[in-house]
């Protein structure tokens, strides 16, 4: 294994975690999901010799994660006759389910699914934890702007739960 | 609910997920291996195949124009001068989509790269659906002056009948391509809904975009 493949699987290991919440955030069936773990990892391998380490892997890997998933729709229906018939990237070490057992969980995230994709991505980085600093640096926007509109997301997806809740 | 709720509810999902998740290292290496091609680069090819085929056709249709303007045939001049000028901007566009592509790196900021993907797209089709409009110029080559100074009425009024629907006809069908036009039968007659939607999606991407706007 050369030290390109080292650096590439050492950084899909410690950020698969994005990978596939991103993915899942993205594409509702498990095959389309599986297509698009495929080409983020594609994307990331791509991209690694133009790695700059000013920025923090993981801005990096929300970015590829985030452009690739957002330009996902836009190939047609042939991609899947294309795609490399492989096993899964990205799978459970054990069981599935225990993750969505949670009712609120799997509210958000259909909440969540069921935005515009830009406000999505806003959305998914700020309930990941980052800050307004790294959101606007991942997204392009100014930390102001990025404030203000996850405020209103924030608020639709309050106005969702409170509406579940009745 | 809570700010600090939402971060919470998510914050469990992501320490499920975290410790259940296993990469397979063999098949991420080995996809690299198989897919081993840059798709960036992949848009590049169509790109300057109509433009090494689209160069030469405008040339030549420049060509006539010139030669129709000096041999006085000016119906012929205006024609294919209109064609040529259709074409000019088409090739425009796809010099444009070649910029565009030269922009589009995805691990750049989202907003920005989306903004080129989505631009990309739009511009691709339109290039598309400015063609359209050569219809009606087209009719206008094969008038004759001759004809026309000895039977101005007839031949006049039947030419310009021809001009004017297929002028109608060619701003008919660029409306019906419309990127805003949702329900359209004649799109779905040229377009299938999986080359359509990744056009409409994009022009709703392009929306979205500009709400981001600082």
């Amino acid at each position: 294994m050369n030290a390109k493949e080292k650096i590439f699987l050492s950084v899909l290991e410690k950020h698969k975690g994005i990978i596939f919440k991103v993915a899942n955030t993205y594409c509702f069936d498990d095959f389309d999901k599986e297509d698009l773990i495929q080409e983020i990892t594609l994307q990331i391998w791509l991209s690694i010799n133009k790695y700059n380490s000013q920025y923090k892997y993981s801005t990096w890997i929300y970015r590829i994660a985030l452009n690739t998933s957002i330009s996902f729709y836009r190939k047609n229906k042939s991609r899947k006759e294309q795609m490399v018939n492989l096993q899964p990237i990205i799978e459970f070490s054990s069981n599935e389910e225990t993750v969505y057992q949670d009712e609120h969980v799997n509210l958000l995230r259909k909440y969540v699914r069921e935005l515009k994709e830009i406000d999505r991505a806003f959305i998914l980085l700020y309930l990941e934890g980052l800050n307004s600093k790294e959101i606007a640096n991942i997204m392009n926007s100014s930390q102001t702007n990025v404030t203000t509109k996850i405020s209103r997301i924030k608020n639709k997806l309050k106005q969702k739960f409170n509406t579940h809740k009745q | 609910m809570e700010n600090i709720e939402l971060r919470n509810i998510w914050k469990s999902y992501d320490q499920k997920l975290d410790s259940i998740l296993a990469i397979n290292k063999d098949i991420a290496v080995n996809l690299t291996k198989q897919k081993l091609n840059n798709q960036i680069s992949k848009l590049y090819q169509p790109k300057w195949t109509a433009i090494i085929i689209g160069v030469p056709y405008t040339l030549l249709l420049i060509a006539i124009t010139t030669i129709t303007v000096s041999t006085k045939a000016y119906f012929m001049a205006v024609g294919f001068g209109a064609i040529a000028l259709i074409m000019t901007l088409v090739l425009v566009h796809y010099l444009f989509q070649l910029y565009l592509i030269s922009k589009i790196k995805r691990d750049e900021e989202v907003l920005t790269t989306q903004y080129h993907l989505s631009k990309l797209s739009v511009s691709s089709f339109r290039s598309l659906t400015l063609s359209v409009f050569q219809l009606p110029f087209w009719s206008l080559c094969w008038v004759s002056k001759t004809a026309l100074l000895e039977n101005p009425m007839v031949y006049g009024t039947l030419n310009l009948l021809i001009f004017l629907s297929l002028s109608y006809l060619a701003y008919w069908i660029f409306k019906q391509l419309s990127a805003n036009n949702k329900k359209s039968k004649i799109r779905d007659f040229f377009f299938s809904g999986n080359e359509w939607e990744p056009i409409f999606k994009s022009a709703e991407i392009l929306e979205q975009l500009k709400e981001y706007k600082n």
